[in-house]
């Protein structure tokens, strides 16, 4: 505590710049993760992880986490905090079925658990994940359990991001890849507003470039050839409501002033008219590119992205919510049955091997992949049957590069020296072909670490 | 700056005057304390000479100087030398140095130069600034009307977005570290001091030999660097979002006693709930601002700005503002401070600051400046030393060998009494320094003082806002400075000389206005498509080759 003590002895409410040793403090600080058991559903259960280390097996002993399962060893794995490293580390203890981490299997060796990690014991699978957690549940049939189901951890940390937002006129960015949601979550927010007026939504990509500012601002009746009467425009018509602009990073650079002064000042002026008419709408965007990306290169701008982005909800794609991609594929065979009532298929169940595919598979197309991969299986398997991996690989390919040979983490890469410079930085980019996963490993950081220094660069890396 | 030089007796611990060797009491040979600092008067690097001493610190000193080839008044900070033995050390200095140049904003200081002194010592040279620290002004106020505290926070926004842009991430952000500019043109113009600098020398996380080291400021301390990560742009927003608490609620977020217990809290604990009037948006911001992981804060401080605006857009007080927490407003508009500090300010503050010229044009802002003392960008330096008082506290102000008259609040309001000025040199020097007072070769102010307070006619609103519109959109320029792309707004001091704002873009004939800033207005401009020179029907993509 002694370099505390000037401090200490201060009332000035530590707002003196200092410098203190970390390591007392950091190992009080701690990790927060979980497991979350997927597969096989009646095993279903959250594992808390901490510093201590946490023994998973039939009959681990007192106070370790239980798996009833006849595939488990009484001691299975055991999942423990890496000070050095600051990541969980996963160890196989001798089991008779084994463990895998990644569809890689353990082993003697010990593996270093990444944000999002499938494991396998045996016939169990689950899925690691970091914090922080915000424990809810939405109630079921509300707005955001229609709209955001899911209890990973990045889809709880959206949902309160959304609770908030929703109340606020502010605009809002919502920013996801394809197939991930946006138009659902638009609508969440325009029904958590409590907003009287209707919800417009409109894709800016398809309308042509001539005719978007009539379409969002609406014209005079003469304004140009062939406006033979008047039109209010998609603003008006979304008046005490809210707008939803999907795509909106397909707006023409020319329009993007007439909408930045519309958001700031509440009004807009039809195209051929003399004076603009207040609206009170709160506009809601949606983009699945990187918008960031293209303000800088002044493809969008700056100041309209900072006045849409005022809660930007970035909705994380399937694979980055892979403790929910059963229960999503549980959604879609109900919706299938629905409109199918003398279907014979009542629900898919697999097995593990094919659950660990399911769950390492990337998911380009997000949840729209996961309807289709629903409708082909219903259209194999009419009647009712555990799936395993065999059934489903033509449908679900093996990620393209499986995870390297699992290498033990006691021996890390040494830590070498960060980056001092762009150029530095870039060089052990482009010799590693822009992988940041190797870079990683190269610096042995974490990856997060090295998107933090290609942020600082303001380098790119791939993923 | 007094030089005070004594002998101690390392066996009986009396003190004596300098010119003892050994103590009368005992014969033990006296241990002589000095504070006498051989850089006063030194040239640096041909290029300053060193007139003040302004401050000192962990890592260095402060001093005013005069750069010989403008003749103009600079804040030099000097390194200690042990700074220039670490190679990693320098390195990280020269990189980030070069980097802050590149940031000119006027929300920020604009570094000016920076190198090594003949015995190797390094330096850096910056505006100098006259102001209070917002730490000085928060205290006094205890705490901001909401209008207030978002308007000084949109501010540090911008200043952070400047630096951000720059890949620069000041790594310390706190009260202290922000300046109230003296006699600002438009009310509480502020800057924002020592980005990245002092710790690209203490080193971070990422970069310091020992890694087990945290930096930085107890109670702005984002989690992720208690946690050992590497500092982003996010943890600028964090700190921000501990300062927006403190100035709407007056307290902290989080206090204890304990620097430990409270690097934890930041980690573990969850911000309390802002218990103030202030409109809802304003309050899910700073719990925005405040949250653990930095992807949940917003991702850059030009977003923060705007729902800080946004979120008192319509909103006003439930009634009582403390009156008592607000400076005599010196413009009679001072309502108007949400829409204040749009990308505009720079014009009109660049003519404010008074480092470009040794006289100033504004002789109401020099009767001001001449009352107050010199309060150089020094509070955060001072404050390494380990549980001092800031600097810019009266007292602290007097052991840096300012007037015990820095502090006082009166030095916010507007134009000094017409007897301060010719008090005020000796003030703002030391009576035995009188060669550094020389060394500036500064006209005294008081001389140039000609518009007493009391002939001012009652002002009209200080600055004025030309909107500048073009169809279609083109880059508006104002001499070498560019404003952007229109439609633009130009914030500039009231006056009746023009300014002439080019509009260009390509394929059109660039068009010029001249507009005179006497009162709000909004020009619209027409451009013409430029003349083709290709026949009528060429490829109306591409451009012929002559």
């Amino acid at each position: 505590m002694a370099v505390f003590g000037h401090l200490m002895t201060d009332s000035n409410r530590h707002s003196e710049t200092m410098s203190v040793p970390a390591a007392a403090l950091r190992a009080r600080v701690g990790p927060s993760a979980r497991l979350v058991v997927v597969h096989p559903p009646e095993l279903a259960q959250t594992i808390a992880l901490a510093a201590a280390e946490v023994v998973l097996g039939r009959h681990p002993g007192a106070g370790q986490a239980e798996l009833g399962h006849g595939s488990v060893s009484r001691t299975h794995l055991a999942v423990s905090w890496d000070a050095q490293i600051r990541q969980h580390v996963a160890a196989d203890l001798e089991s008779r079925n084994g463990s895998w981490v990644g569809g890689v299997a353990l082993a003697g060796a010990r593996r270093a658990l990444d944000d999002g990690d499938v494991l396998r014991l045996g016939g169990v699978v689950a899925v690691y994940e970091r914090g922080p957690f915000e424990d809810d549940a939405p109630a079921p049939g509300s707005v955001l359990a229609t709209a955001l189901p899911g209890t990973a951890a990045a889809v709880q940390r959206l949902r309160k991001l959304v609770r908030q937002a929703g109340a606020d006129p502010s605009p809002a960015l919502v920013i996801g890849e394809t197939g991930v949601g946006k138009e659902l979550l638009a609508r969440a927010l325009h029904t958590l507003s409590g907003r009287q007026g209707p919800l417009v939504a409109v894709n800016v990509a398809e309308f042509s470039p001539e005719l978007i500012a009539s379409q969002l601002f609406g014209h005079e009746r003469g304004a140009f050839t062939g406006a033979d009467r008047a039109a209010p425009g998609l603003f008006r018509a979304a008046h005490h409501g809210t707008l939803f602009l999907d795509e909106i990073g397909e707006l023409p650079l020319a329009l993007q002033p007439k909408l930045l002064r519309a958001l700031q000042e509440g009004e807009v002026r039809p195209v051929g008219a003399t004076r603009s008419v207040k609206v009170d709408v709160r506009v809601v965007a949606a983009t699945n590119r990187d918008l960031a990306a293209d303000v800088e290169s002044e493809r969008f701008r700056r100041d309209l992205y900072a006045r849409l982005a005022l809660w930007e909800l970035r909705v994380p794609p399937v694979r980055a919510r892979r403790v929910d991609i059963l229960a999503w594929l549980a959604i879609f065979v109900a919706r299938w049955r629905e409109s199918r009532p003398t279907a014979g298929l009542r629900a898919l169940s697999f097995d593990a091997e094919a659950v660990e595919r399911l769950l390492l598979h990337a998911w380009p197309d997000n949840l729209r992949g996961l309807d289709r991969l629903v409708h082909r299986l219903a259209a194999d398997h009419p009647a009712p049957a555990v799936l395993s991996l065999a059934a489903i690989a033509a449908h679900v390919p093996a990620p393209a590069a499986p995870a390297p040979a699992t290498t033990a983490p006691p021996a890390p890469a040494p830590r070498l020296p960060a980056p001092t410079t762009p150029a530095e930085l870039q060089a052990a980019l482009d010799a590693h072909a822009g992988s940041v996963r190797a870079l990683a490993r190269h610096y042995g950081r974490d990856r997060r670490q090295i998107y933090r220094w290609l942020d600082t660069f303001g380098l790119r890396g791939d993923e | 700056m007094t030089a005070r030089t004594e002998s101690f007796c390392p066996t009986c611990t009396a003190s004596f005057g300098a010119d003892q060797r050994r103590c009368p009491h005992d014969g033990t040979p006296l241990i002589v304390l000095t504070d006498a600092d051989p850089l006063l008067g030194a040239d640096i690097a041909g290029r300053f000479t060193i007139a003040a001493r302004l401050g000192s610190g962990g890592m260095g000193s402060v001093y005013r100087a005069v750069q010989h080839s403008v003749a103009r008044d600079v804040a030099l900070k000097v390194m200690h030398e042990r700074f220039s033995q670490d190679m990693d050390g320098v390195k990280r200095f020269v990189r980030e140095a070069r980097l802050a140049s590149r940031v000119s904003h006027p929300n920020t200081v604009t570094v000016l130069d920076f190198g090594q002194t003949g015995a190797g010592q390094l330096y850096l040279a910056m505006e100098l600034l006259r102001g209070r620290s917002l730490r000085d002004v928060l205290r006094d106020a205890g705490r901001f009307p909401v209008e207030r505290a978002v308007h000084i926070a949109a501010q540090i926004c911008d200043a952070l977005d400047a630096a951000h842009r720059e890949s620069i991430v000041h790594r310390d952000l706190k009260p202290s570290n922000v300046v109230f500019l003296e006699e600002p043109p438009v009310r509480d113009l502020l800057k924002v001091v020592d980005f990245g600098l002092a710790k690209s020398l203490q080193g971070d996380e990422t970069t310091l030999t020992d890694p087990d080291a945290i930096c930085g400021t107890a109670a702005y301390m984002p989690p992720e660097i208690v946690a050992g990560l590497a500092p982003t742009a996010q943890s600028d927003l964090y700190s921000l979002g501990v300062m927006l608490f403190e100035m709407l609620a007056g307290r902290l977020p989080f206090a204890s006693p304990s620097a430990e217990a409270l690097l934890l809290m930041h980690v573990r604990e969850a911000p309390p709930a802002l218990d103030v009037p202030c409109p809802p948006a304003l309050k899910s911001l700073v719990a925005r601002l405040l949250a653990k992981a930095p992807e949940e804060r917003p991702s850059s401080a030009a977003i923060v700005r705007e729902a800080l605006l946004a979120s008192i857009k319509g909103w006003h007080a439930p009634d009582s503002t403390p009156a008592a927490s607000l400076p005599p407003p010196d413009t009679p508009d001072a309502s108007a401070t949400g829409d204040f500090a749009l990308g505009t300010a720079p014009t009109a503050a660049a003519g404010a600051l008074p480092s470009s010229s040794p006289a100033p044009k504004w002789p109401r802002l020099a009767a001001a400046l001449g009352a107050m003392a010199l309060l150089a960008l020094a509070g955060w330096w001072l404050a390494v030393g380990g549980g001092r008082a800031p600097t810019t506290s009266p007292g602290e102000a007097a052991r840096a060998g300012l007037s015990p008259t820095a502090g006082a609040p009166a030095a916010v309001s507007a134009p000094a009494p017409a007897p301060a000025p010719p008090l005020a040199q000796p003030d703002a020097e030391p009576p035995n320094s009188p060669d550094a007072a020389s060394q500036i070769g500064a006209p005294a102010p008081a001389p140039a003082a000609p518009a007493p307070a009391a002939t001012e006619p009652p002002a009209p609103p200080a600055a004025v806002t030309l909107r500048i519109e073009s169809s279609p959109p083109a880059q508006a320029t104002w001499g070498e400075k560019r404003l952007g792309q229109t439609p633009v707004d130009l914030e500039l001091p009231r006056g009746d000389q023009p300014v002439a704002i080019r509009l260009t873009r390509a394929g059109y004939l660039p068009e010029t206005r001249e507009l005179t800033p006497s009162e709000d207005q909004t020009v619209r401009v027409t451009l013409t498509k430029r003349p083709r020179e290709a026949p009528p029907g060429a490829d109306e993509g591409f451009i012929l080759p002559k």
